[in-house]
């Protein structure tokens, strides 16, 4: 890693994206593919992996659920502070797809939007089935529609759209869409249903997968799923390789590196 | 040099009861924590492998960021995260049943500690035991125990009766002077030592107006310390008579033979797995035996501590 992946800069922008989740904007020359992550320091609490939502004009944006102390920080940020990316690291999704389909959980449509507004950029649209518990929970969702894709949704308690899972409703929708690829993003359970119904109709796609990290430049094995690191081989990884990972969707490893099975 | 022109040149080692295929081994504290890690840098070539630090109790290590890259190399301040010795069986029953040359690296505050922990890792099945006695960015451990000649005196004697592998002394550089250090390892029954660790350091952010790494400082490894090393392995090799592996900043096979011509026997091989990736092991040996065939060496002892004066 070069020092110029080092960059400081500000909030410029903070929106509402869903239930405790925010969308924040930052000043930044930051070029990031879709699948990517950046890591974020927040000054005096902690640096953590996030994967970008929006890029564009200078503008980088992340898409954020509190869920714990390092995320409520950021969500916290005023506008005008400043916080530290190293980054972009690791592999993004693969832009090779003519009839693209995204599944989505929960705050797991962040780095689908970009991928989506990517696609859109090159003239290809698709369909996105984006889950969540809840409806105050669906997260982007205008902004999908907003590039002219067809959003299907899916909630748990059936609050809006479809009830059941992003996983059930992909199930119901591929007998009636034309799709040559699929990527997905979410709770790793949700990723291990998505990826056995995708391969049931031999439907290729990919995957973006989420660990603890620390160095997020491939030394220092925190974020190890068996012989892979998902900061450096990752974070997107495809089907076919992901079979080959006894740990996926069945263990993680802690900050001590004691591997754990998957809650 | 008889028939040094004559087919490869020779970079195995039979090394303080370990065959090694080549000298260039995996530092600790890189791909360490997990067996699936530590067989794909041996499998990338790696001659052995060296565990990540494993102490007592699991250790979840500082807080984020906890790496720092330099123009020339980085800095890092873990913390020696570790899964615990009871825990850390589990890599080593994997790795067990595997060729991989695997050196158990350990930490402790106490000589009883460490003499618990590397027990451990030769009924674990290690090729040899590594204490760390030169992390410099964790309270109460590394560094701060070791860095006078007693207290490496008394950790590695502690050890070195308590195990039948060979006892590693990883030294720190931190010190005015590391022979007494490496003096008091080997007095005490070290069968090598190691050096260096990384160097005490800071950099800090101008504009978010803090040191960039959570623990302050932190440790430098990388190019930029190659000079201190080469400076250390030198000075070691005047005045012990056990093996000496060099470390620091060696990303290239020049760099190791710098380390090998100062009197590195063995070279660990840590910050440029980062930067050349793991597959800087099959290149470290390409680079070697070409600078070998070049010059017309055909074993490894043929170059080491050739600078220093008879």
């Amino acid at each position: 890693m070069s020092p110029e992946t080092v960059s400081v800069s500000r909030l410029i922008q903070k929106k509402n994206a869903a239930k405790d989740c925010f969308s924040l904007f930052f000043e930044s020359q930051i070029q990031s593919s879709p699948g990517q992550f950046l890591m974020i320091w927040i000054p005096g609490v902690d640096e953590i992996p996030m994967s970008v939502s929006h890029c564009r004009n200078g503008t980088i944006g992340l898409t954020v659920k509190v869920l714990g102390e390092a995320t409520e920080a950021l969500c916290n940020l005023e506008e005008g502070d400043r916080v530290r990316f190293r980054g972009p690291f690791g592999q993004g999704f693969k832009l090779e797809a003519k009839r693209p389909v995204l599944v989505a959980g929960g705050v797991g449509s962040a780095p689908l939007l970009l991928l989506a507004s990517t696609y859109s950029s090159m003239g290809v649209k698709g369909d996105a089935i984006i889950g969540a518990k809840s409806k105050d929970e669906l997260t982007l969702i205008q902004e999908f529609e907003n590039l002219g894709w067809n959003v299907y949704i899916a909630t748990d308690d059936g609050s809006n759209g479809f009830k059941g899972t992003a996983s059930d409703l992909l199930e119901k929708k591929l007998k009636v869409l034309t799709l040559d690829f699929l990527y997905t993003c979410g709770p790793e359970k949700m990723l291990f249903e998505v990826i056995r119904i995708a391969e049931s109709v031999n439907l290729p796609g990919q995957a973006a997968l989420e660990r603890l990290m620390k160095c997020g430049i491939g030394i220092c094995g925190s974020c190890a799923i068996n012989q892979k690191l998902v900061c450096r081989d990752g974070p997107v990884f495809d089907f076919k390789e992901l079979r080959k990972i006894s740990e996926f969707g069945k263990a993680k490893r802690d900050a001590a590196g004691r591997l754990r099975p998957s809650v | 040099m008889p028939n040094a022109k004559q087919g490869e040149p020779d970079i195995g080692l039979d090394f303080l009861d370990m065959k090694l295929n080549n000298p260039f081994i995996l530092a600790s504290g890189i791909l360490g924590e997990t067996a699936d890690l530590l067989l794909s840098a041996f499998k990338a070539g790696a001659g052995a492998v060296v565990t990540k630090s494993i102490g007592l109790e699991p250790r979840d290590g500082h807080r984020n960021p906890t790496i720092y890259s330099t123009p020339d190399g980085m800095m890092n301040a873990m913390g020696l995260p570790n899964p615990g010795i009871e825990d850390f069986k589990r890599e080593m029953d994997v790795l067990r049943k595997t060729d991989a040359v695997v050196i158990g690296s350990v930490f402790a505050s106490k000589p009883n500690g460490f003499s618990i922990l590397a027990k451990k890792m030769q009924d674990y099945g290690a090729a040899a035991v590594e204490l760390n006695l030169s992390c410099p960015h964790a309270r109460g451990y590394g560094t701060e125990i070791g860095s006078t000649p007693a207290s490496v005196r008394r950790i590695v004697k502690s050890v070195a009766g308590s195990v039948s592998i060979p006892v590693l002394a990883k030294l720190t550089p931190n010190t005015s002077d590391i022979c007494s250090l490496g003096l008091a390892a080997q007095e005490a029954g070290a069968k090598a030592v190691v050096a260096i660790n990384t160097v005490k350091a800071m950099r800090i952010d101008p504009l978010i107006k803090r040191p960039v790494l959570a623990n302050r400082y932190g440790g430098l490894s990388g190019s930029a310390v190659k000079p201190i090393g080469i400076r250390c392995v030198y000075e070691l090799f005047e005045v012990l008579t056990i093996p000496i592996i060099g470390v620091g900043g060696i990303a290239t096979g020049l760099d190791a033979v710098e380390y090998i011509m100062a009197g590195a026997t063995a070279l660990q091989i840590g910050t440029a797995v980062q930067t050349r990736g793991v597959k800087v092991f099959s290149y470290l040996q390409d680079e070697l035996k070409e600078f070998m065939r070049k010059e017309n060496y055909g074993h490894l002892s043929e170059m080491r501590g050739i600078v220093h004066e008879p």
